[in-house]
């Protein structure tokens, strides 16, 4: 006898657990050694599920519909002189930035500085109603996510100060970082315990590929190590380094976590099912 | 470096039917990828007619890092050019397509994003990981730096993927 959909209802409310995601990544660690290569196996993700803002619903609702803050009045800003900016903060002292719920995280702001000529991009990751606080000031001719200049506040007048605009959505999330700690991943994370952040180790863009209309991207990220390490975790990011955090939706532990010594170099390739 | 190549049949993946268990030797073939909760993706070939193509952005952390591992297993100083060839060939396309489905293949901005002293600094921070001396910095570092347009890159990658119509 089939289940009414009422009856399948008060079913699905009694059941605490989530539901699987639609939305999800399987890894992939190759280590290429002096002597050769040794190609893990594909293993299956987890995806993040925590209510807040790192998790993956909430990083891909904004993502893909435009999020929540988008038009308000302070979105952008000509030069004058209520604005500055630092290595990691752009301020409008005039602002009245949106606070509620997650605020602007993971939003894109990207300022201009007409002393310096300077355009660069930072993803948001805190912010109050006068500050916003990015990861860094990005490159924009980057591929690897290298910071940009920053530009230069010089007397904050109209020709000589900071513009910015805020844009709808969210910050790709193309950053991967490891860690060695062995802890069990859980849908409720929201960091990577113990990320590594040595500069052989520290959060990188890969390449990215997708082919038209298919179901799936990859991402392929290549780490060479300088020392003895033993990688039990991976996790995609939107952001480029642990202070600033960033969205996590994407978290795999290594079945047989792999121990490279200095010289060797990991490869490890990430497909997303987007379905 | 941002590339498109353009196929006439590439890979698409879809669930493996419930009834199907995938053996070691197909996931040791690539033929499936685990999807959720157990649940596998099997590898299947489509073809979309004209204008279907794989779009890739290189990253620039993945070229020097494979200059770096190809310098260590192999001993052999890679132009920006092969390590872009290389980084498709091995990790790109065989998640997409096969080699010989090719057709066309476009480069946007093919120019170093390092400058000397920046690469020069990221190799010397290898040295002693990758048993560099001077010569092999130097070889490097004038490797990477190989004045390269866009045209150079999809010369060249016609060339190593045998592509109809290559120079």
């Amino acid at each position: 006898m089939m289940t009414a959909v009422q009856q399948a209802i008060r079913d699905a409310n009694r059941n605490t657990s989530r539901r699987e995601a639609d939305t999800y990544s399987c890894f992939l660690a190759t280590v290429y050694t002096k002597r050769g290569t040794k190609r893990g196996a594909w293993r299956h993700n987890l995806t993040t599920d925590t209510a807040g803002k790192t998790g993956r619903r909430d990083w891909q609702a904004n993502a893909m519909g435009l999020g929540p803050s988008f038009a308000f009045a302070t979105a952008s800003g000509a030069a004058n002189a209520a604005i500055t900016i630092s290595a990691t903060t752009l301020t409008n002292t005039a602002a009245a930035f949106p606070t509620a719920g997650q605020g602007l995280f993971g939003q894109v702001v990207c300022a201009y500085g007409l002393a310096n000529n300077s355009f660069v991009y930072g993803v948001i990751v805190s912010n109050t109603a006068t500050v916003l606080t990015v990861d860094q000031w990005y490159s924009v001719t980057s591929t690897s996510g290298a910071a940009g200049t920053t530009p230069t506040t010089s007397g904050g007048s109209s020709t000589t100060g900071i513009a910015y605009i805020v844009l709808p959505g969210q910050a790709p999330v193309s950053w991967l970082g490891v860690t060695q700690n062995a802890v069990a991943p859980a849908a409720t994370d929201t960091t990577l315990t113990a990320e590594l952040t040595t500069s052989d180790w520290v959060r990188s863009v890969g390449t990215w590929s997708h082919t038209t209309n298919t179901t799936t991207y990859q991402h392929v990220h290549t780490f060479t190590s300088t020392t003895t390490v033993t990688i039990n975790k991976e996790a995609e990011f939107g952001a480029v380094n642990t202070t600033a955090g960033g969205a996590m939706p994407f978290e795999s532990a290594e079945p047989n976590p792999p121990t490279l010594v200095s010289g060797d170099t990991l490869q490890q390739t990430c497909t997303i099912t987007i379905n | 470096m941002r590339i498109t190549i353009h196929h006439h049949k590439h890979y698409d993946w879809e669930p493996l039917p419930p009834d199907v268990e995938p053996t070691q030797a197909d996931i040791s073939a690539g033929r499936v990828k685990p999807a959720q909760s157990g649940k596998w993706l099997m590898r299947v070939t489509k073809s979309t007619g004209d204008g279907e193509h794989t779009a890739a952005m290189v990253g620039e952390n993945d070229i020097i890092h494979t200059i770096l591992r190809v310098m260590r297993h192999d001993r052999i100083v890679l132009t920006r050019k092969e390590a872009v060839a290389r980084i498709l060939g091995g990790a790109v396309l065989p998640h997409h397509t096969h080699r010989s489905w090719l057709r066309d293949i476009e480069v946007h901005d093919g120019t170093p994003e390092m400058s000397e002293s920046e690469i020069r600094a990221f190799f010397d921070r290898y040295r002693e990981a990758i048993d560099l001396d001077d010569d092999d910095v130097n070889a490097l570092v004038a490797a990477y730096l190989e004045p390269a347009t866009a045209e150079h890159h999809v010369e060249h990658l016609k060339r190593h993927f045998k592509i109809k119509g290559a120079v």
